[in-house]
């Protein structure tokens, strides 16, 4: 049976490594179908996947601006909460994959309660700092990797597999 | 020389401002640059300008030097590459997390960082001049645990 797997990312550097895990992904299973929430516009195929459903949320932290971004945080969880809920009512959802964006936290949460595997991942740019989204989501997350060695010291059950 | 400036997705106004202001980017290297909002700039011309490059990896490859913002899958993809690099923090942004991996590359010497616009010309023939260290990748093998079970 096709799998469905609902992922999260951001822009720029958190598309980027959600491309490569699929990638790696892709070599195991071809032919998982997808569900997209992020905060960037998505098409009709990702990294050679259908997406069988996307949704398009803002952007939780505003890099620039806290005020903007303490303005947005309310409606955008509203927003991610109803769209997680949403999903799980309509697909049959394998897992949650979210490579590090704060759009992925509340769906993390949501998802995990609801009994799907969530998989998270620390930034890639973390070498010394757990990011505040890593640090939620290695409380959530079933399995939570991190891309540097130096970053098992800061969380206590993560993994190391290598980098994305 | 084929010198390539990019910063992703990424606006750095501060870089671009700085690039109006130096003419000597454009007039003594065959200069590309990639930025978002980079054509609004007056950038001294020969120096091609571009807001997005689709295959950039092409551009990459093409470059003797490349001077990159401080984004992470800039930075991993030209140590892949094994690129010749400068890595340039992006310190407009209010989250300071570009300084890590700055960090990280300069500790290591995989490539050089330039925190003050003002050292990037001499950075340049700085970066010319050195062997830097190879970066060993260490990739991701993870998967089968992620779908094992579902």
């Amino acid at each position: 049976m096709t799998r469905t797997i609902c992922i999260t990312f951001g822009a720029g550097g958190h598309r980027a490594q959600m491309i490569r895990l699929l990638k790696h992904l892709s070599k195991i299973d071809p032919e998982f179908r997808l569900i997209i929430m992020s905060d960037c516009p998505v098409g009709a195929e990702f990294c050679g996947h259908p997406v069988i459903h996307s949704t398009m949320l803002g952007e939780l932290i505003d890099k620039d601006s806290w005020f903007k971004s303490l303005v947005r945080l309310l409606p955008n969880l509203v927003a991610q909460g109803l769209s997680s809920l949403y999903i799980l009512s309509r697909f049959k959802v394998a897992c949650y994959l979210t490579t590090g964006p704060g759009i992925g936290v509340l769906p993390a949460a949501i998802f995990r309660i609801a009994g799907i595997k969530v998989i998270a991942f620390e930034s890639w740019s973390r070498f010394d700092h757990p990011s505040r989204t890593g640090k939620a989501l290695h409380r959530i997350a079933n399995v939570f990797f991190v891309q540097h060695q130096s970053m098992l010291k800061h969380y206590k059950n993560a993994i190391y597999k290598g980098r994305l | 020389m084929k010198l390539l400036m990019t910063t992703g997705t990424t606006d750095f106004r501060s870089l671009l401002r700085f690039l109006e202001g130096d003419a000597r980017f454009a007039l003594e290297f065959d200069t590309i640059i990639q930025s978002p909002g980079v054509t609004k700039h007056n950038i001294p011309s020969p120096a091609k300008l571009f807001e997005f490059i689709e295959d950039i990896d092409r551009y990459y490859l093409e470059s003797d030097l490349i001077i990159s913002h401080a984004g992470a899958g800039t930075i991993y993809r030209l140590l892949e590459l094994k690129k010749k690099f400068i890595v340039v923090p992006n310190l407009d942004r209010h989250d300071k997390h570009q300084l890590q991996i700055t960090q990280f590359v300069s500790s290591n010497h995989y490539a050089l960082s330039c925190v003050d616009l003002g050292d990037l010309y001499e950075s340049i023939h700085m970066a010319l001049a050195t062997t830097f260290n190879e970066y060993i990748y260490d990739e991701f093998a993870g998967a089968e645990s992620i779908l094992s079970g579902v």
